[in-house]
């Protein structure tokens, strides 16, 4: 049979540049171990869906200036308040928004 | 008069006036950081509307669906949803508010979270009561810097509700559907009609129905800080603790 179990760092280099990832809203289920290990690997030019909304693994991305392109209807921390790298990209210009309703 | 302005915060005020919106048999949705709604809601829930069906984001003792907030926009989308709450960083004459951005939308001073729903929401609802504890010319502006829920719309696109007030510290403004816009519906005890037009950003017609709010009674304020503030703390605790007296 073949052997399907792979290490993180294989699986996160399955994710190639301009690769679209659709994420969870939140810290339910986020992969947030994958999402450090694409960090690591330095992925860049990720197109990120998040649905509905995006939270820390989004930012986690974003601050990492791996996400190029973002669609969501809502991004924050929650209860932990505004977002912070998502604020400075978003005024630097590196990150194009895509806000859905 | 200002002794019954004192006894009570500007939180419990807006809930006070929120729940004597609130009618019975209602399907009431209260969204993410709407806590003022929360308490009002609960509150006229205890008192004239016991047969609602409340759906509050975040609770448990509210929230009929085993997870997350889409059954909540879904009810609204099949337009069974006869009451919901929005706030917004800018609210303008037009009805239009903001929750996206200050400044321009490519390089924005400042960001903020986003819609979550709220523009559909502000279609869908039967009735929406805005609300903001902050009044002031900042915060009630001319024209949005960016639009994230239309106030008015198209006479040839369909919409099953829209706005109907706003509830702020100082006022409630009152939607008016034949111009478009808000009049002044109420001046709360301890305000008056000059210091609420000076805190506003554009003019306001006064209504033909304006009145003073009638301040809370002693049953509203004692149900709101024995029973209601302590469901809320289920929800909002900091909230329930810091704005909510104890009885």
């Amino acid at each position: 049979m073949k052997e399907k179990l792979t290490s993180l760092e294989e699986a996160a280099r399955l994710v190639k540049d301009g690769y679209l990832l659709g994420l969870t809203s939140s810290l339910e289920n986020a992969p947030m171990a994958f999402l450090r290990e694409l960090v690591r690997l330095g992925s860049k030019n990720l197109r990120v869906a998040a649905l509905t909304g995006g939270s820390l693994n989004v930012d986690l991305l974003i601050g990492a200036g791996a996400v190029a392109e973002y669609e969501a209807c809502h991004h924050s921390l929650g209860g932990y308040g505004p977002a912070p790298n998502f604020q400075r990209a978003l005024r630097g210009g590196s990150l194009k928004m895509k806000d859905n309703t | 008069m200002s002794d019954q302005v004192t006894i009570c915060t500007p939180e419990e005020l807006m809930a006070v006036i929120i729940s004597r919106e609130v009618r019975d048999f209602e399907t009431i949705g209260v969204g993410a950081a709407s806590p003022i709604p929360a308490a009002g809601c609960i509150l006229a829930e205890q008192l004239q509307a016991p047969h609602i069906t409340l759906i509050i984001l975040g609770s448990k003792e509210y929230y009929p669906f085993p997870a997350g907030s889409s059954e909540l926009h879904f009810l609204a989308q099949r337009g069974d949803l006869d009451l919901f709450f929005l706030s917004g960083i800018q609210m303008d004459r037009h009805g239009n508010i903001n929750l996206h951005v200050l400044g321009d939308y490519h390089s924005p001073q400042m960001r903020l979270p986003g819609a979550y729903g709220s523009a559909m929401l502000y279609y869908m609802a039967h009735r929406v009561i805005l609300f903001r504890t902050e009044h002031s010319r900042r915060t009630f502006v001319e024209k949005v810097d960016f639009v994230t829920a239309a106030g008015s719309t198209p006479e040839s696109v369909y919409r099953e509700g829209g706005p109907t007030l706003v509830v702020t510290p100082k006022a409630v403004l009152g939607w008016d559907s034949a111009h478009k816009g808000w009049a002044l519906e109420a001046v709360h005890p301890g305000s008056t009609v000059e210091e609420v037009q000076e805190n506003t950003g554009f003019p306001l017609e006064i209504s033909s129905s304006f009145k003073i709010t009638p301040p809370p009674t002693e049953r509203e304020l004692s149900v709101l800080r024995t029973v209601v503030r302590q469901k809320l703390e289920h929800i909002y605790p900091e909230f329930a603790q810091t704005k909510i007296r104890p009885d």
